[in-house]
């Protein structure tokens, strides 16, 4: 049982230490205290049940994501997919217009760097399911576009056409409540 | 190619993602386009600012003392390297078991399954409780008054062992009532089953019992007074031995 004891310390000093960043996930992805700390005791309850099964030099932390994500997603199967439509073609006119002010402003007029975090938080939340799980992967846990995809289940090239209109929708968002504050010209 | 597709290919230069070729081809578009060059500006710009933000959330510490608690329920019920091991030499005696009582085809042998499922449920706290209770006479009415059993499943007292009677449930499977029964001790759970179907079984109860000896969660099978219990719990196998004998 020796081995066993050793996986458990194991388990322990490598899987304990990333709590927050599947707690941080959690809380993300479902909108909900009490569901993210659900979510995070079943995820590493079924990562050491299967922790034997993880391959040592491996990203752990891509790992117990891709076991959030599949615990989500097992709980809300039932549920009706979520159905906002976007309009990407106004999304695309309305980030080219920003993008141009670079071009005319330059870098020390950026409007992003005027709102406060939670702002970007608050975007972040405020995007579809779908686009805010790759925004979390990939840029808050720095996931490889693989790892990202693995912990989705979809292909690089969804992972990659997602971050693109990802990013667009939130830069376009926080344009948004940059005009509200008045911190840019409508 | 449109600006939309070297949309996606400018982020994922900036994820540092691209092959050098995708790269080139990003950088021959760039040097024509005035849109996907300010784009990549903003990009850029954004990627930073976004890194920063949104911060690790930290998780609550009563959170995280619950979750301790259950990996340590879990890593009770069954260590994880441990697992393939036990399996596959319960199996093995499960098989010879079975093949020496000439009972392969059992019926019986289910009823392993689910008591050791609502054991590990029981220790990870998930196992759902119809009545918590610590009275041992309160959770006996509940099961009498229910009319859901043809016998009245006994509820032992363990609080001279030092057990607390956590509370019970009634549960069915595959057409037989079960009636559940929680105990815990400083964190260590036993849940005793009770059941009423198997008749003439006994070299089937041996077989079982001897399978079960060597099993991952320690379960205990006897049968008195036409009732089934099967107790189970990690505890030496001294003690489980003596509970057995009080509750069966």
């Amino acid at each position: 049982m020796a081995g066993a004891g050793n996986l458990k310390s194991r388990f322990e000093a490598s899987a304990l230490p990333l709590m927050h960043h599947v707690y941080t996930a959690a809380l993300y992805l479902s909108h909900d205290r009490a569901e993210a700390e659900d979510l995070l005791q079943e995820t590493y309850l079924r990562a050491y049940r299967f922790f034997h099964r993880f391959r040592e030099g491996t990203n752990l932390k891509a790992w117990l994501l891709t076991i959030l994500y599949n615990v989500l997603r097992n709980r809300h199967r039932h549920r009706v997919a979520e159905q906002r439509r976007i309009d990407f073609a106004a999304v695309s006119e309305a980030y080219e217009r920003i993008a141009a002010s670079m071009d005319a402003g330059g870098r020390d007029d950026v409007f992003f760097r005027q709102l406060v975090d939670g702002e970007i938080e608050r975007a972040l939340e405020s995007l579809p399911h779908e686009f805010r799980a790759v925004v979390l992967l990939v840029d808050v846990h720095e996931l490889s576009y693989a790892e990202a995809a693995t912990a989705l289940g979809c292909p690089i090239g969804t992972v990659r056409s997602r971050l693109s209109r990802a990013r667009r929708l939130l830069q376009v968002a926080l344009h948004e409540y940059a005009r509200q504050r008045g911190i840019v010209d409508g | 190619m449109d600006c939309d597709t070297y949309h996606e290919l400018i982020v994922a230069d900036l994820d540092d993602t691209l092959s050098p070729s995708e790269r080139e081809t990003v950088r021959a578009h760039l040097e024509d386009c005035t849109i996907c060059r300010n784009a990549r500006a903003l990009e850029a710009e954004f990627l930073a600012h976004l890194r920063r933000v949104p911060r690790l959330v930290e998780t609550p510490t009563a959170v995280q003392e619950r979750l301790r608690v259950a990996l340590r329920r879990e890593a009770m019920a069954a260590p994880p390297s441990a697992r393939p091991r036990i399996l596959a030499i319960a199996a093995a005696f499960c098989v010879l078991a079975a093949l020496a009582a000439g009972l392969w085809s059992s019926p019986g042998v289910d009823y392993i399954g689910s008591v050791t499922d609502d054991y590990r449920l029981a220790a990870a706290s998930r196992l759902p409780l119809d009545v918590t209770t610590g009275d041992p006479n309160a959770l006996a009415r509940y099961f009498h008054t229910s009319r859901r059993f043809t016998f009245p499943p006994p509820v032992s007292d363990l609080r001279a062992f030092g057990y607390r009677l956590v509370g019970g449930a009634i549960r069915e499977r595959r057409g037989v009532v079960f009636a559940v029964i929680v105990y815990e001790r400083d964190g260590e759970i036993v849940v005793c089953h009770r059941f009423h179907d198997v008749e003439g079984r006994t070299r089937l109860d041996i077989a079982l019992r001897r399978y079960e000896r060597a099993g991952d969660v320690g379960t205990w099978i006897t049968r008195r007074a036409g009732v089934v219990s099967c107790l189970t719990g990690r505890l030496p196998p001294e003690e489980l031995e003596r509970l057995v004998g009080m509750i069966a």
